[in-house]
C-alpha cells in the first residue's frame, strides 16, 4: 500500500512470470489442437486457429493405448488402495498410542523417504525375476505400495493428531469400544485427509517412470509414462500432434486431482519433515 | 506511541516465533498427546496396526536394500545373469568403480548439478514467495494458479514438452531467440554439446522444483506477523534488514525442510536425463542415477551398477542423516 509504483512493477513481473511458466503447458495443449500442417512451420503458430481433435483420435488409436491406459489405472489404483490402507493403520498406531519402538519406526520412515528409490531398481528387478514378477502387474503394484506409503503415514498421522482424542473418549464413555469409537467418531473426520493422501499417492504412482520402464519391458504390460517417452521413436517418427495430445490426456487426470489436494500437500510435505 | 507498542509486540511475539512457524503443519495437539493414562494395557494394538506397513517396508525396502549391498559384492554380468549364478568377488566391483575414469567426473557433475539446482530453486522460489506478498490480489491468484499447474504436470510430461520446445528445427525456443537477439538460431542443437544439454536439463529440473518450494516458503512468510514487520519498518529498517533479520529467522524451519527435500530430489534426477540425452553427448550429462541404471540395464554389469547405487545411497543418507539427527534433537517425534 505504501509505494504504489513498486507494487505495480511487482504485478508486471508476476504477469511475466506467469506467461513464462505457463508457456510450456500452453504449448502442449496448443500443439495438440493444431492441424498437422500447422505444427512444424518455420514461424511457429501461437494459436490453434482451425483447431482439430484429430490428434486425440490418433493418440487414442495408437497400438497399445487402451491396454496401457488400463495397466496404468489398475496398477495405480490397486497400489494406492493397499498402500494407503497399510499407511492408515500405521498412522493410527503412531498418532494414538505410545509404545516401545514408536520413535524407531518414525525414524525408519524418514530414512525410507530419503533413500533414492531409483537406486533400488536393480535389486527389485533381481528380486522379482525369479518370482515371475517382472512383466507382471502385481510386481509393479507391490513396488508402488512402498513408493506411496512412507509419505502417507507421516501425513495421515498429522491429520489424525489434529482430531482431539477426547472426542473418542466421550464416545467410549457412552459405551463404545475403542475401535468402534475410532471408527464412528474419528474416521469420518479423517476421511478428507485420507482422500487427500490417496490422491497424492495416485498422482505419484501415475507418473512413476523408472520402475515401469524396467520391470515392464513387454509392450502389453507397460504403463502410460513409458509409452509417452518412447512414443516418438517407436510408433510414429515425429508425430508431434499425437504426441502432445497423448501428453495432454496423460496429464489431465493428475492435474485435475492435484488441484483438489494442493493446499494440504504443501503442508503435508513440510509437516513430513518438520514434525517427523 | 505506535513505535513503542510495536517494540512491545516484537519481544512478545519474538519469543514464541519458533513455535509459531513450526506449527505451519497445523498440528494443534501438543507433543505429549498420544500418551494417555489407561492406554497402557492395550499394548498389543499398536503393533498389530503397524504390522502391514512393517511387512511392506521389510519385504519391499529393507530386503532389496540388503540385496543391493550383496549384489555389489558379486560378479553379475550377462553370463551369470542368464545362468542365475551367484558368484561373489569381494570388493572387486568397488575397486573397478574407484579406477573407473567416469567416477570423478560423474561425482563432480552430480554435485554441481544438485548444488546449482538447489541454489537456483531456493533463490528463485524465495524471490517468488516475497513477490507474492507484495502483489495485488488478482495477480497473486494468477501466480498461485500457474505455480500449481506447473507442479501438477508429471515430470515425464514436462520433459516431453521441453524436448519439443528445444527442438533444433521446429522448436519455439530457437524461433524466439532468433526474434529477440536478431541472430539466426535456427537449427541450433541444444543437446549436441555437454554444457548446453546440462543447462537445459538443469533449467527443466529447477522449473519443476520451484512451485513446491515457492508455495511452501510463501506459506511460511504469511505466518510472519504483520505487526512485527510493520514495527521494524517504522523503526526505519530497510527492506533487506526486514527480510534478513525478521522474516528469515521465522521461516527457517520451512526453509530447512525445503532445502533438504530439494537436495534429495535433485540428487536423484533421472527421467529428465533419461528421456532427453540418456547421459550423452559423450557422457557429458551423465549423473549417478543414469550411470548406475545404464551400467545395469544397458551394459549388463549388475554387480558394478549395484556398487554405484550403494555409493549414491550412502552419499544421500550421509547428507540427510545429518538433518534427521538435528531433527531428533530438536523435535518431539
Amino acid at each position: 500500500v505504501r509505494n504504489r509504483p513498486g507494487r505495480i512493477v511487482a504485478d508486471i513481473v508476476a504477469a511475466l512470470l506467469c506467461v513464462i511458466m505457463a508457456f510450456p503447458i500452453y504449448w502442449m495443449v496448443n500443439t495438440s489442437f493444431k492441424q498437422s500442417g500447422d505444427i512444424k512451420t518455420p514461424k511457429p503458430k501461437f494459436l490453434p486457429l482451425h483447431g482439430t481433435f484429430q490428434h486425440y483420435l490418433d493418440a487414442v488409436h495408437k497400438p497399445g493405448f487402451t491396454t496401457m491406459l488400463s495397466n496404468s489405472l489398475v496398477v495405480t489404483s490397486s497400489s494406492v488402495v493397499l498402500g494407503i490402507a497399510a499407511a492408515f493403520l500405521a498412522a493410527v498406531a503412531v498418532a494414538r498410542f505410545r509404545f516401545a519402538g514408536r520413535k524407531t519406526y518414525l525414524v525408519m520412515l524418514l530414512i525410507a523417504q530419503m533413500i533414492p528409490l531409483e537406486a533400488m531398481v536393480i535389486p527389485v528387478y533381481l528380486m522379482f525375476r525369479p518370482l515371475n514378477l517382472v512383466n507382471n502387474l502385481v510386481g509393479l503394484i507391490a513396488w508402488y505400495m512402498v513408493f506411496v506409503m512412507p509419505f502417507a503415514v507421516l501425513t495421515l498421522r498429522s491429520f489424525i493428531q489434529n482430531i482431539p482424542a477426547s472426542l473418542e473418549e466421550a464416545a467410549m464413555v457412552d459405551g463404545c469400544g475403542r475401535a468402534k469409537a475410532f471408527w464412528r467418531v474419528t474416521f469420518p473426520l479423517v476421511a478428507p485427509g485420507l482422500a487427500t493422501t490417496a490422491i497424492y499417492g495416485f498422482i505419484q504412482a501415475w507418473s512413476e517412470f523408472i520402475f515401469a520402464l524396467t520391470l515392464m519391458h513387454q509392450q502389453d504390460k507397460q504403463t502410460l509414462p513409458v509409452w509417452l517417452v518412447s512414443f516418438n521413436n517407436r510408433y510414429t517418427g515425429l508425430d508431434w500432434g499425437a504426441w502432445m495430445a497423448a501428453s495432454t490426456l496423460f496429464t489431465l487426470p493428475a492435474l485435475v486431482l492435484f488441484l483438489f489436494v494442493q493446499r494440504k500437500v504443501t503442508t503435508g510435505l513440510v509437516a513430513g519433515g518438520v514434525k517427523g | 506511541l505506535p513505535a513503542v507498542r510495536g517494540a512491545d509486540e516484537l519481544t512478545s511475539v519474538g519469543s514464541v516465533s519458533g513455535r509459531r512457524t513450526r506449527s505451519v503443519p497445523a498440528s494443534r495437539s501438543g507433543p505429549g498427546k498420544p500418551a494417555r493414562a489407561g492406554r497402557r494395557r492395550r499394548e498389543l494394538a499398536p503393533y498389530v496396526l503397524l504390522t502391514p506397513s512393517l511387512v511392506i517396508l521389510a519385504v519391499m525396502l529393507a530386503y532389496p536394500l540388503f540385496l543391493l549391498v550383496r549384489t555389489s559384492f558379486q560378479k553379475l554380468d550377462l553370463p551369470e545373469f542368464f545362468r542365475r549364478e551367484t558368484v561373489y568377488n569381494g570388493f572387486h566391483n568397488y575397486a573397478t568403480l574407484l579406477k573407473d575414469d567416469l567416477l570423478l567426473p560423474v561425482f563432480w557433475r552430480t554435485v554441481l548439478f544438485a548444488g546449482l539446482a538447489v541454489a537456483f530453486t531456493l533463490v528463485l522460489s524465495m524471490l517468488i514467495a516475497l513477490l507474492m506478498q507484495t502483489l495485488h490480489a488478482p495477480f497473486r491468484w494468477a501466480l498461485q494458479i500457474v505455480l500449481l499447474l506447473v507442479w501438477a504436470v508429471p515430470a515425464v510430461t514436462a520433459t516431453v514438452i521441453w524436448r519439443t520446445l528445444f527442438d533444433s528445427e521446429w522448436g519455439v525456443v530457437n524461433y524466439l531467440l532468433s526474434k529477440i537477439t536478431g541472430h539466426d538460431w535456427t537449427n541450433h542443437g541444444w543437446f549436441l554439446s555437454g554444457p548446453s544439454a546440462f543447462s537445459v536439463i538443469l533449467a527443466l529440473v529447477v522449473y519443476q522444483a520451484i512451485p513446491f518450494a515457492a508455495l511452501a516458503l510463501y506459506a511460511g512468510l504469511v505466518q510472519v506477523p504483520g505487526e512485527l514487520v510493520e514495527a521494524a519498518r517504522v523503526d526505519g529498517a530497510s527492506p533487506w534488514k526486514v527480510f534478513w533479520n525478521i522474516k528469515m529467522p521465522m521461516i527457517k524451519p520451512v526453509l530447512l525442510i525445503v532445502t533438504v527435500l530439494s537436495i534429495i530430489w535433485d540428487f536423484r534426477v533421472f527421467v529428465q536425463i533419461w528421456a532427453i540425452t540418456q547421459g550423452g553427448p559423450d557422457n557429458k550429462t551423465l549423473l549417478f542415477g543414469v550411470w548406475s541404471y545404464r551400467t545395469a540395464f544397458a551394459e549388463s554389469h549388475f554387480g558394478l551398477a549395484s556398487a554405484i547405487a550403494v555409493f549414491t545411497v550412502v552419499m544421500l543418507l550421509a547428507i540427510s542423516g545429518f538433518y534427521v539427527r538435528e531433527m531428533l534433537k530438536s523435535e518431539e517425534l
